[in-house]
């Protein structure tokens, strides 16, 4: 608010008392504004730092207006701004500065309410007297933001005088007897100025654009917010505008590579969870950071409750001594998002739009029915002769023989089915039958999305609001699959007394959807590959044929299951909200109370309905139901002090306290079988299933309390050199009475070097400041309620016996099912952060790199009991340690050459993470990510987490002296030949039937492969993430795009188990029939083609481990601003349309779907099950047309 | 002073939360009661049924059913399905297991599960005042015999393996013990205190009586060759022993009632694990054996495991006088199983090779009545290729049977008991300790006895018998010698207990030279059929037993000494 030094020479007939109180009122409207958008952070400490030799008054208040929310008001007879003076301000407050200036001067100041400095002359103020009376001409017009909201409170003053006035609640001004060839100038506090010649006009409107936000920026820092260039702590301000220019169902998404320290992996089923990590891996447990949305901290990651539309500001805390002031919940960092509020004064509506069209992307290279049933030839021939049995191929399906015939139908024989050998005829054929099915093809649709978001918003002196109503609707690429979610928001906040504010923020999003989310060998993308080729998605009497044909494994019509589950859905409704009261009980002293829900419910119904194409059909329907709620509630009182002392000692201190329940909440569901009428979806309920085999269950969500209190204190000396101190004490109802409280402290310290005189000579560097901290933060979230308490429990399956032998009615048992463990207390993370953050020829380039190391001291793990200790849930005890170090290292760049400006931004995050110790025993491993052929993550001491572990293959037998020839390196085998996989002794051995089989690495050199010999195959841990963005913008246009990309990490395609080996009778991939080993062949990637084959896939070997890098463009998109005379005429404020395009290319070595892979379990300890692909819901291309309105 | 008000009225605020809040932070466990709670005869019964019940709650690889381990490694069966399924089984069909192999995890899991269950619940038996002392003596016995079932399972299958008793599981969450002690002696004790502890007639039929564990301690004289104490011991019960109803121990007249679940617990049965199928739920049917069901059209529509092997297929091949051809000849012309072109569903090649009618109640098999599910289909064997054309029967269920459902509408389970004793097996080692010490005509009576039971029961078709059958009583030539009646008694356990899990540990406590020979003739024979075989390792004494799973190796780390807790077998 940079205005109206000038406008007493407007009010020459009032006297200045009287225009104050005109004034008032509109600076009271202005400081509700100002509230809303940056929480208010004036107070009677302003302090600045000013160097003036020799200068005029006039850029004195120049100057001070442009560093604070002070407003100066003199009358330009009495004060004449053009006297000559001297500062030299270190760190002052503006009073202390004003003295100085004043100095000798006959002038005196006054703090007025609000910020207004009134400059008297010493003595009787007089009232201004008449007014140089011009005859002009009069101006009148109407000031907006971008968005089309007016805008009141510009100062509109004619260049070169003093003449001016500042616009009404309506953002309009009438401007009179002003000379006909004036220019007017436009001027506001955060905007840029704007000269506007008059010539001929007598109207004049006005858009303001911002001005980028530099240093000044107040961020929300948990409990309270600081200016950005005093924080200390490690504190990623996201830039929530570049992260609207992805349109995506959670904002989770919208984040990939926008952040540094941040990794993102998205899944590409609709609505589907999004994994968010901050600085690599802390624990074997929960990783997933606390979300802190308007001061209500809630564990839930599930993102997609929470509409993108309504965010202003997210802020990412990622080490310790910024995040340790939510202690016990902070160890995997904390994203604080603040939701949007009414801004104005006349209420602003908008509507932004998009609709898209997602394109399934590109599936596995399998192989056609001839090629499949060929290749099956050639193993089973290969199988006789590697053997040497003389074994004739025979196939239920191709006959017996050294070919294959290949009949004219396919039989599906045996099942009860839809034909008879009466129906075959010629114009009957299954004419799929030579190129076959691509099933995912079949199984896979263009699927669009559309998103509407109304915002109604406005503020006045006594009340704020916003309502938000969304609606996105998006469609899966597989088929009958989507997800719908209806949102609703409501932000108030009301200034009761002077002194009082109360306010609330509610959402309630409601969602609906039916997709699969999960990574598995049985959702539908599996089954794609599943299915043989020479399978026809129909028979000939149009039912969904399938594996049920003989010889075809098990495999399921994908499509069928598809169309069958297609009536299937969740049903999810979150209610988030809070409600405060904030009250000034001094005036450096706040109070302030807020109260916070999470409330989840969910509903789901889903019938798996008959298959009778399925093979492994159960012939009987199923129809399971389930709801369930779960209150989390946060009851939290602060109390902030601020206060600046003998001008340089600058005190911010907080306390508080935080209440938490979560886990209240309870569930059911129920199965029935043996539905009559499966179709109807009338007859869905579980009163129509048959009595037999019901299942009915109920839960408890076990509750979980947690009580902190905490304080803050920043110091700052002379604005350079900064110290904050947090201390937060939990509880937690985790752990028993005795190791219920942790203390967790942080301290940090930043030197704001730039500030310094020695400094001062380089001119190019706007600001510079180094900072470090070091802070300890804690963790509970492990998933026992009580981990304290040894629990007995009942569970029919485990602990019920029929001792009568009735067939059906079993006595009920108790069993000890969990330990507990009293001595159990918290984990603790300590984190140490260095970094700087600088800005330099003059806002062009901004850099921030930070380097942190992250420990985590007494990790909860599951107590590694051995078999010994019975099957009872393991108490969870502190006997980990973990270790994280990384790089975030992130820069900006933004220009303006003529009329184009452009923007490029990098940020890249690394993180090396190490495990130190995993338990008392050495030897302890944890694994993940189960296969049918076990676990395929390791964890262990010493490595990072989640390694890949199995056999190393060095190549292949290429011939019998080949295996003969590789010898065991030490012990009772040295010299002699190295046994192959399994076998133990020397006559087991018949070298022939490895020839051409995987050489694994004999590990640890005894002459033998067997499970001592697996090894470290690869590593899921990238060793770096970053984004590019970049943007451009040329008049009315501006063009952006998003890179995102991730480098040396592993995948382990698990995939290759059905695709590449004998392993069911799916299909198979092309390089199993183009890089299979024979002899001599040059460049074979897998064995020899032998049907007998089942050691080559028994266990994991480093084929399957790839290569996942990647770099993918994550969207590109032009926009273009309508010109304002159009969009006027149409009755709109401002109108900008937009096409995007999405997931546009990878560029990667990966030969699964999508590099993007996340966990295998996507639950607590999911980090466990990290890297492995089971085929999941690859992200598709999508394309989209959007429409931001502003009326 | 306003200020100092506020203040002190805030913190005065903070500590009322404190206080209360403090209080809020301690919460019961929710879904669960403590031990406190269990301290009666009520809560003993709790937990003495959670123990039994640790028996039903076995896995594939776990099942005391042994599907893999005993018929399996023994011959009788291969895996079936597609090469890929369950690879955990491939190892087993080779004799190539590796120490990482998920079903002797599973296995060892199983029984220290159980095991742990057990110890508990004596420590909470001998804690707990006021209770009739009658009632704890019962139970005590009870866990007693299931704690030795458990061991001796264990020591079956790994040979040396630690030993966890009451009084070290009441001191320690997480037992550390090495696997240095043959632990055998340990086992006798349980049966012996158990066999004193138990009574004739027990308070359910489902209960270990005092006959049930004396025919488990029979079973343990006879692995370890104490053929004198065996055969003192089985006279006894073959003389007066009773099932825990109290009914005198015979054979049941039809063979095979013993896989019928409508006539469970019957004077045959010695010990049967419970398996019960609820309206509520399936999960104490018989999961360990949920995948051994023919395929796609056929019986549970799962997954095809488990199928017969060629050698044990044709074993049933009888002479002219119903005997079978010991000598190995039953190779020589075999029944072939797989459709014979132009005829569907029926193969005549099939039913004319005069065979043991135990044949077809052991086996499913081309042209015979698959109980009442009609005729096998020739969908319902997976892949020939890789599992020859025959379908396992003694476990699956009869479609009108009522007590079956499928897991998650999917492999199907039912409320078949699992034997561990049934008095055939008893009557056989019966004559096996009676031959051993030299009286080979009571020998020849009791394999008779067997045989001749055999007799009553053919699968019909049609009204006429589905096959050749016949089976003939020994002659006394054929029990001339003691070598010659082990012989005949060797081959008629096949016989009788084939698909039930028990062939290999048969031919473990026969010695190394016996099961050497057997499993070579048998690998030598299919490989011929099936090509996975030609693949197959030979066998080797140090495959007499199992390899102690990695992981448990591994898990339970290195005692003070430096030497890991547990030591693997040779070779592994």
């Amino acid at each position: 608010m940079k205005l109206n030094r000038n406008v007493l020479s407007f009010y020459k007939g009032g006297g200045l008392k009287k225009f104050l109180l005109i004034m008032k009122l509109t600076w009271a409207f202005i400081l509700i504004l100002n509230l809303q958008m940056s929480a208010s952070v004036w107070s009677q400490t302003t302090t600045m730092s000013l160097k003036l030799k020799n200068s005029t008054l006039q850029e004195l208040f120049t100057k001070i207006e442009k560093g604070s929310e002070y407003r100066f008001f003199y009358n330009n007879d009495e004060v004449d701004v053009n006297q000559r003076i001297s500062v030299d301000a270190e760190d002052k407050t503006i009073g202390v500065i004003l003295e100085t200036a004043l100095k000798g001067l006959p002038y005196s100041f006054k703090e007025s309410e609000n910020k207004l400095i009134v400059i008297e002359k010493n003595g009787e103020l007089t009232n201004p007297t008449g007014v140089n009376v011009q005859q002009g001409k009069k101006v009148t017009g109407k000031v907006t933001d971008q968005t089309g909201a007016s805008l009141p409170g510009v100062s509109v003053v004619v260049k070169g005088t003093t003449t001016g006035v500042i616009t009404d609640n309506g953002g309009n001004f009438t401007l009179a007897n002003i000379p006909e060839n004036a220019t007017l100038q436009f001027s506001f506090v955060g905007m840029k100025m704007q000269e506007i010649a008059i010539t001929d006009k007598t109207t004049v409107n006005l858009v303001m654009e911002d001005e980028t936000i530099g240093i000044e920026e107040v961020v929300a820092i948990g409990y309270g917010v600081q200016k950005k260039k005093d924080i200390t702590g490690s504190v990623t301000v996201v830039d929530v505008a570049k992260l609207k220019a992805t349109p995506a169902s959670n904002f989770g998404q919208q984040l990939q590579g926008k952040a540094a320290g941040v990794t993102v992996i998205a899944q590409g089923a609709p609505g589907s969870s999004t994994m968010v990590r901050i600085r690599g891996i802390g624990t074997v447990n929960n990783n997933g950071p606390l979300y802190v949305i308007d001061g209500v901290s809630t564990r839930s990651q599930d993102l997609n409750s929470i509409n993108p539309n309504d965010i202003e500001s997210i802020q990412i805390l990622k080490d310790a001594s910024s995040a340790s002031i939510y202690g016990a919940q902070a160890s995997n960092g904390v994203i604080i998002i603040t939701t949007k509020k009414g801004k104005s004064g006349t209420p602003k509506v908008t509507y932004d739009s998009y609709y898209s069209v997602a394109t399934p992307i590109q599936f596995y290279d399998l192989l056609n029915s001839r090629d499949r049933v060929n290749l099956e030839w050639t193993s089973k021939i290969n199988a006789g002769t590697i053997r040497g049995t003389t074994t004739v191929p025979t196939h239920p399906q191709f006959g017996t023989g050294l070919t294959p015939t290949f009949p004219k139908y396919i039989i599906p024989s045996g099942s009860n089915g839809p034909f008879t050998v009466k129906d075959w005829t010629e114009s009957n054929r299954i004419t799929e039958f030579s190129e076959g099915t691509n099933w995912y093809k079949k199984s896979t649709q263009n699927a669009p999305t559309q998103s509407h978001q109304m915002t109604v918003s406005g503020a006045n002196e006594v009340a704020s609001y916003l309502f938000g109503l969304n609606y996105f609707d998006q469609d899966g690429t597989f088929l009958y699959t989507y997800y719908k979610r209806y949102s609703a928001r409501l932000n108030t906040e009301f200034k009761v007394r002077k002194w009082l504010r109360i306010g609330e923020n509610l959402t309630l999003t409601f969602s609906k959807a039916n997709r699969f989310t999960d990574q598995s060998e049985g959702n539908v993308v599996s089954w794609s590959y599943r299915m043989a080729p020479w399978v026809p998605v129909y028979d000939i009497s149009g039912k969904f044929a399938g594996s049920k044909a003989n010889g075809a494994g098990n495999g399921r019509n994908p499509v069928a299951e598809l169309t069958r589950s297609k009536d299937n859905y969740n049903n999810d409704l979150r209610i988030f909200g809070n409600m405060f009261a904030e009250a000034d009980i001094l005036p450096e002293l706040k109070l302030r109370t807020n109260f916070g829900i999470d409330n989840t419910r969910n509903h789901y119904y889903n019938m798996v309905m008959n298959n009778p194409e399925f093979s492994e059909s159960s012939g009987v329907n199923q129809f399971n139901e389930g709801a369930g709620f779960n209150y989390r509630t946060v009851w939290t009182n602060t109390l902030n002090f601020d206060k600046l002392f003998n001008d340089v000692h600058r005190v911010k201190a907080m306390i508080g306290s935080e209440y938490i329940q979560d886990g209240v909440g309870r569930g059911m569901s129920a199965t029935r079988y043996s539905y009559l009428f499966e179709d109807n979806i009338n007859t869905w309920t579980l009163s129509n299933g048959g009595t037999k085999d019901m299942s009915n269950s109920s839960y408890w969500n076990n509750k979980v309390t947690m009580f902190g209190l905490f304080g803050r204190l920043d110091y700052a000396y002379n604005n350079r050199y900064l110290l904050t101190a947090i201390v937060r004490r939990d509880g937690v109802s985790r752990f028993s009475s005795s190791n219920r409280y942790g203390v967790f402290p942080s301290i940090s310290a930043g030197w704001r070097i730039s500030q310094e005189n020695f400094m001062k000579s380089l001119t190019w560097l706007d600001d510079l400041k180094i900072r470090a901290g070091y802070g300890v933060t804690g963790n509970s979230e492990i998933p026992r309620a009580s981990n304290w308490a040894t629990e007995y429990a009942t569970d029919a399956g485990s602990t019920n016996y029929d001792f009568n032998g009735t067939q059906s009615t079993a006595y009920t048992g108790f069993m000890l099912n969990k330990f507990g463990n009293p001595d159990t207390k918290w984990e603790s993370t300590q984190m140490l952060n260095v970094g700087f953050d600088a800005t330099f020829f003059k806002g062009m380039f901004d850099a921030n790199v930070e380097y942190y190391v992250r420990k985590t001291s007494d990790m909860l793990v599951m107590d590694n009991y051995s078999a010994l200790a019975g099957s009872g849930q393991r108490p969870y005890v502190n006997l980990g340690d973990m270790e994280n170090r990384g790089w975030d290292f992130a820069i900006n760049h933004q220009h303006k050459i003529g009329k184009v400006g452009y923007n490029v931004g990098l940020n890249i995050s690394t993180y090396k993470n190490k495990v130190v110790k995993l338990n008392s025993s050495d030897g302890t491993r944890f694994w993940g990510g189960a296969t049918r052929f076990g676990s395929v993550n390791m964890t262990q001491k010493g490595s990072p987490v989640a390694m890949f572990y199995g056999y190393q293959i060095l190549g292949f037998y290429e011939s019998t002296t080949d295996v003969s020839n590789y010898k065991g390196a030490s012990g009772a085998r040295k010299g002699l030949t190295v046994l192959p996989l399994g076998l133990g002794t020397d006559a087991e051995l018949i070298a022939s039937q490895w020839v051409g089989k995987y050489r694994y690495q004999d590990v640890n050199g005894d002459g033998k492969i067997n499970a001592d010999d697996k090894t470290v195959i690869g590593n899921p841990n990238p060793d770096f993430t970053g984004g590019i963005n970049l943007g451009l913008n040329y008049g009315n246009f501006d063009l952006s795009a998003y890179f995102y990309g991730s480098y040396g990490n592993d995948i382990f395609n698990y995939v290759k188990y059905w695709t590449d080996f004998q392993s069911f009778e799916g299909n198979r991939s092309t390089t199993m029939r183009d890089k299979s080993w024979e002899p001599g062949k040059v460049g074979a990637v897998l064995p020899i083609l032998d049907y007998q084959d089942n050691k080559s896939n028994s266990d994991a070997n480093s084929y399957y481990v790839e290569d996942g890098s990647f770099l993918r463009l994550q969207t590109m998109s032009l926009g273009y601003k309508l010109p304002k005379n159009i969009v006027n005429k149409a009755g709109f404020e401002s109108c900008r349309v937009y096409l995007q395009g999405s997931n546009l290319f990878t560029l990667t070595k990966y030969s699964g779907l999508d590099p993007e892979v996340s966990n295998q379990d996507l639950g607590d300890s999911g980090d466990l099950t990290k890297g492995v692909d089971w085929g999941r819901w690859p992200m598709s291309k999508q394309f989209l047309i959007g429409i931001n309105l502003v009326f | 002073m306003k200020k100092i008000l506020s203040i002190i009225l805030f913190i005065a605020l903070i500590a009322v939360i404190t206080e209360s809040c403090d209080k809020q932070l301690e919460i019961r466990p929710q879904g669960s009661v403590d031990k406190v709670t269990l301290q009666d005869a009520r809560g003993i019964e709790l937990l003495v049924t959670s123990s039994y019940a640790s028996l039903t709650e076995n896995g594939r690889g776990a099942t005391p059913s042994n599907w893999s381990f005993g018929s399996i490694y023994g011959g009788d069966a291969n895996k079936g399905t597609d090469p890929g399924d369950t690879p955990e089984v491939n190892e087993f069909e080779v004799y190539n297991i590796l120490s990482n192999n998920g079903y002797c995890s599973e296995k060892w899991n199983f029984n220290y599960n159980g095991i742990k269950r057990v110890n508990h619940t004596i420590n909470v038996i001998n804690s707990v005042v006021g209770v009739d002392p009658t009632l704890k003596t019962k139970r005590l016995g009870e866990l007693k015999f299931l704690r030795g079932l458990f061991y001796f399972e264990l020591r079956r299958v790994f040979k040396m393996v630690p030993w966890v008793d009451e009084v070290l599981e009441a001191k320690e969450n997480n037992p550390k013990v090495k696997n240095d002690v043959e632990i055998l002696p340990n086992i006798e004790k349980d049966l012996t205190e158990a066999i004193a502890a138990l009574p004739d007639k027990q308070d359910n039929i489902g209960r270990v009586n005092k006959w049930a564990a004396k025919s488990l301690l029979a079973k343990l004289y006879i692995f370890q060759g104490k053929f004198d104490v065996a055969k003192v011991l089985l006279k006894d019960i073959v003389d007066n022993g009773v099932n825990a109803g109290g009914v005198k121990y015979s054979l049941v007249e039809k063979y095979s009632d013993n896989y019928n679940i409508s006539k469970e617990n019957n004077s045959e049965t010695v010990f049967a694990i419970q398996h019960s199928v609820d309206a509520t739920s399936g999960y104490n049917a018989n999961p360990g054996q949920s995948v051994n069901f023919p395929h796609n059209s056929g019986p549970g529509g799962c997954c095809g495991l488990f199928q017969p092997s060629n050698v044990f297929v044709n074993s049933f091949q009888v002479d002219a006088n119903g005997l079978p051809k010991l000598d190995g000849s039953y190779m020589n012309t075999i029944i072939p199983g797989n459709e014979i072109s132009g005829a569907r569903d029926v193969n005549d090649a099939d039913r004319t090779i005069p065979v043991d009618p135990r044949l077809d109640h052991s086996v499913g098999r081309r042209g015979i009545p698959y109980y009442d599910w009609g005729l096998p289909k020739t969908d319902w064997v997976r892949n020939p290729s890789n599992g020859g054309n025959f379908m396992p029967k003694k476990n699956v269920y009869r479609k009108n049977d009522v007590y079956t459902l499928k897991f998650d509408g999917w492999a199907p389970a039912s409320a078949l008991n699992t034997d561990i004793i049934r008095f055939a097996d008893v009557i056989l080692w019966y004559a096996e300790a009676c031959a051993e010490t030299g009286d080979l005509e009571i020998a020849r009576n009791n394999v008779n006895l067997v045989r001749a039971r055999a007799a009553n029961d053919v699968v019909m078709f049609n009204g006429v018998p589905a096959a050749n059958y016949h089976v003939g009583n020994y002659p006394a030539s054929y029990f001339d010698t003691k070598d010659n009646a082990m012989k005949a008694i060797r081959f008629e356990r096949k016989l009788e207990l084939g698909m039930e899990g028990h062939r290999f540990f048969d031919l473990q406590r026969w010695g190394f030279t016996v099961a050497k020979s057997e499993i070579d003739f048998y690998l030598a024979k299919e490989k011929v059929y099936i090509q996975k075989f030609a693949s197959a390792s030979a066998f080797a004494e140090y495959k007499m037993y199992f390899p102690i799973p990695n992981g448990q190796i591994l898990s339970m780390g290195n005692a003070e000494d430096g030497t890991p807790y547990l030591k693997q077998n040779t070779n592994y």
